[in-house]
């Protein structure tokens, strides 16, 4: 009975453990992207639902340093980061665009907005995703610094923290305003 | 100076936790260290002829001494040694905490002057090295406890040959455990280092878990987890002995349910702390830290039903071995996921680069031996008879194979994300909708089974004879779900079945203990013996299920008939919201012990009588610089009344969600059932110990 069933815990463990022991050294935060330093792709997203103002490429392109924070209100780790959002778009003094992303319901995105509050100077939203999957969106929620000419300079994958927001993103905005 | 002491001790733990291990370490192996050490001669002249001559390895060495366990002392001091520095280590950090010695950078991360004293304490439990630190003390106690079972051996039921070698090869464990576990602390993030600047101030807790549920958890948490590291060493002990038995089981029994009631009360506590000071009104997000929750308390409540059945038959060896050894491995896994200081319910963030390298290397290192083991052992692992199809151990067997699949579950969802992005390097997250889909289906048949199983009898059990038993409550429940059913055919079917399943649930346990209760007492037996048959075992499992069964009613009918109201309202304004009308009287701003707050005011009316004031706030934190909600909860009796509040609105008016959720309530009340049903058997056993001991001395 040696080779028998009692061995699979062994293997699957074993699977697991080489899998964890890869995964050690990679920050998930940091992915590299194709799109740093690209221009930001062409877009035009509709407004949310009872509002006039969508967002579109020519908004990244005024000359401003701008962020632009992909959020959906059915992610968690969004109304984790989303405080600081509000923090980002009070300190850094540059338009915040908000790129509501893959909503069920386009009420939804209004609801969340209303409930927490809203720091974006325009939102756009993208029902289907595909303006999502053009920024190479892994999965919300997003941040990106993107220059006063629409080229996308920083990407940060995964909720913005108190540290990631003072140590890398506002520096970041610093150094880009000049 | 105190933290020194703590150091000091943390240093001594790891070594005397070796000591523990090796000192207590199965006969053979001591007898072969002892010979390696003295040689033959003297371990010949030490007064033990005759059995060391077969040499080592052989399991079958035995010393002659049969109440070994009263001989020598180490077996109790050594564990006593360990809790005590275990205690040191921590009150030198709580001490650091309490007075803010910013000189550790561990205190001047995560706490700030200004934190109030219960949240300095609280903020001792969460950076890793503190986690860890409290992590050791469980374990430690734990130790303690189970050298004390060792030291009054109960009599057992099963027990033949007991020479105290089952605790010796547990404590042995256990000693292992704790010294992996405080050189990971030492290694990864000893807590006690000291910076040569001390800054002015600490960067503030994580206004997140200024909370006091969230400080309420930790000890919970990690002594459900300590309550699965006594089970895993046991699990070991059986097998490295070769006696993985109805013995084992036995011991077992008070620490399954230790643990289930620990983890299960911390799962509740952080479901209850997302619903209320998160404001959200939902109580699970199955996130990575609530998922690293569920998963050893899902594997323990398998573990639960199957070590019955092995006390019982002395079946499902291998299975009852396999889930002892795995409920440790995710809880250690979990913790070694969440550890970090973004372990809120919030993250889906996996995590932190080689921060907790030690603690991973130790897990997988005890972990692939534990497996290992196990393989060697599969032949002592087999089945002397097989059950029969239809019998209570089968049915428990189902259940815990279904439990272990959800949990298997659980476990992809968790790391699927880690796994895709070693594949391919992307990020995503997996969140509710998966769990949904796939656990929904998982669970129907567990429910059901949930339902006549306790009535099953052991061994064999017919078909018709069920169904005689379970008539009445198949008919009443099939009664409700009709009647939900055609009542409010619009809505989607799964919670529609889910209330149909909790009324079996319901159904099927009353009738059978209403049976149990009625039964026709034998010829000259008093009429209390009914009462006296039900017993603490069955009176806790029948609370536990009708427990699950409230609950899983209160989240169905809550997520039917949710009413969320958001509007923007002004003082004075009025709003509806089930058979509640709450009255808005205006925002007002205070000061809290280390915040500011918003805090608005709303008087609850119930059909235009009022019945209480409800606070909800917006706190902001400026040492993080950050704000957190707390919502006015008032739990009614037909529902929670959820209400918080939000900015300011474009047209002057403030953002207020209002949320009436249709009895919520069942849903805290059937987790205080379930957990009050396992702490029932705990607080029995606890009970018929002392008193057996107590009538063995006299």
């Amino acid at each position: 009975m040696r080779f028998s069933l009692a061995v699979i815990p062994l293997v699957l463990f074993a699977a697991l453990a080489g899998v964890f022991l890869m995964n050690i050294d990679k920050d998930s935060s940091v992915v590299p992207s194709v799109l740093i330093d690209k221009p930001a792709p062409d877009f035009s997203l509709p407004p949310l639902p009872g509002r006039d103002k969508g967002l579109s490429k020519a908004d990244l392109t005024k000359g401003q340093v701008s962020v632009l924070n992909v959020f959906a209100s059915w992610c968690v780790p969004c109304r984790a980061e989303h405080p600081l959002i509000k923090r980002l778009s009070r300190e850094a003094d540059i338009p915040v665009f908000g790129l509501n992303y893959k909503e069920k319901d386009p009420q939804d995105g209004v609801k969340w907005l209303a409930e927490l509050g809203d720091p974006y100077t325009a939102v756009g939203m993208d029902l289907s995703g595909r303006t999502g999957i053009d920024f190479g969106v892994y999965g919300v929620p997003e941040t990106f610094i993107i220059d006063g000419t629409g080229q996308i300079r920083y990407k940060h994958v995964g909720p913005v923290t108190v540290d990631v927001l003072e140590n890398v993103l506002l520096p970041k905005i610093a150094e880009l305003k000049g | 100076m105190l933290a020194e002491f703590g150091h000091f001790a943390l240093l001594l733990i790891v070594v005397t936790g070796f000591g523990q291990a090796v000192l207590c370490s199965p006969l053979w192996l001591r007898s072969s260290i002892r010979s390696s050490l003295l040689g033959p001669a003297t371990v010949l002249a030490g007064g033990s002829p005759g059995p060391f001559s077969d040499g080592p390895g052989n399991m079958s060495v035995r010393l002659p001494t049969q109440d070994l366990p009263r001989q020598t002392s180490p077996y109790l001091i050594l564990p006593l040694g360990i809790l005590v520095l275990a205690i040191i280590a921590e009150a030198g950090l709580l001490h650091a905490f309490i007075v803010s010695d910013f000189s550790l950078p561990i205190v001047a991360d995560v706490s700030h002057s200004s934190t109030p004293l219960l949240f300095r304490i609280g903020a001792a439990f969460t950076p890793d090295g503190g986690a860890m630190v409290l992590w050791l003390l469980a374990v430690s106690l734990v130790n303690v406890v189970l050298a004390i079972q060792l030291f009054t051996p109960e009599k057992s039921s099963y027990a033949q040959d007991d020479d105290g070698s089952l605790y010796h090869n547990a404590l042995s464990v256990l000693g292992l455990l704790i010294a992996v576990l405080g050189l990971a602390t030492l290694i990864d993030a000893d807590p006690f280092l000291r910076m040569a600047v001390a800054p002015l101030d600490g960067r503030g807790m994580n206004p997140q878990n200024q909370d006091v549920l969230r400080v309420l958890r930790e000890p919970f948490l990690y002594l459900g987890l300590a309550g699965l590291a006594v089970i895993y060493a046991l699990t070991i002990s059986g097998l490295l002995d070769k006696k993985f038995d109805r013995r084992i089981a036995e011991t077992m029994r008070f620490w399954t349910i230790m643990s289930w009631v620990s983890l299960g009360t911390a799962i509740a506590i952080n479901a209850y702390r997302s619903y209320s000071q998160q404001a959200w009104g939902n109580w699970w997000y199955w996130d990575t830290a609530e998922n690293s929750l569920l998963l050893p308390w899902l594997l323990t409540t398998a573990l639960v039903h199957c070590r019955a059945v092995l006390e019982k038959t002395e079946t499902l060896k291998g299975w009852t071995a396999f889930l002892g050894l795995s409920a440790l491995a995710v809880g250690w896994f979990g913790v070694y996921l969440t550890r970090s200081d973004l372990f809120g319910p919030l993250t889906e963030t996996l995590m932190k680069s080689g921060d907790s390298m030690t603690l991973l290397i130790g897990f997988c290192v005890v972990f692939a031996g534990s497996y290992y083991l196990f393989w060697q052992r599969s032949d002592n692992l087999g089945e002397p008879r097989p059950f029969e199809p239809i019998s209570r151990e089968s049915s428990m067997f189902l259940n815990s194979v279904i439990l272990a699949l959800i949990a298997a579950v659980v476990l992809i969802g968790t790391i699927y994300p880690l796994v895709l992005r070693w594949l391919g390097g992307e990020n995503i997250t997996v969140g509710g909708p998966f769990y949904v889909e796939v656990l929904v289906p998982m669970t129907v048949p567990l429910l059901l089974l949930m339902g006549f199983a306790p009535t099953l009898r052991w061994r064999q059990d017919e078909v018709w004879l069920i169904g005689r038993r379970m008539k009445l409550a198949a008919i009443l429940s099939l009664i409700i779900f009709l009647f939900v059913s055609i009542r409010f055919i619009d809505l989607s079917p799964a919670p529609l079945i889910g209330i149909g399943l909790a009324g079996w649930i319901l159904t099927a346990s009353l009738s059978d203990l209403w049976a149990r209760l009625w039964r026709q007492p034998d010829h000259g037996e008093s009429k209390y013996r009914n009462l006296q048959l039900l017993g603490p075992r069955y009176l806790s499992m029948t609370l536990a299920h009708i427990g699950l069964a409230v609950m899983l009613a209160g989240g169905a009918a809550s997520s039917i008939w949710e009413e969320q109201i958001v509007v923007s309202a002004r003082a004075g304004q009025s709003i509806q919201a089930g058979p509640y009308n709450l009255q808005y009287e205006g925002v007002s701003l205070l000061a809290g012990e280390n915040y500011a707050t918003r805090q608005a005011k709303f008087i609850l009316y119930r059909h235009a009588l009022p019945v209480t004031e409800l606070y909800p706030e917006i706190r902001y934190y400026p040492i993080r610089g950050v704000e957190t909600r707390e919502a006015g909860i008032w739990h009614g009796r037909d529902g929670d009344l959820h209400v918080s509040v939000g900015d300011r609105a474009d047209d002057g008016g403030r953002v207020v969600s209002v949320r009436f959720l249709p009895m919520m309530t069942w849903v805290w009340a059937g987790m205080i059932l379930m957990l009050t049903g396992g702490a029932i058997s705990i607080v029995t056993r606890i009970f018929l110990r002392f008193q057996k001991n107590g009538v063995s001395a006299s």
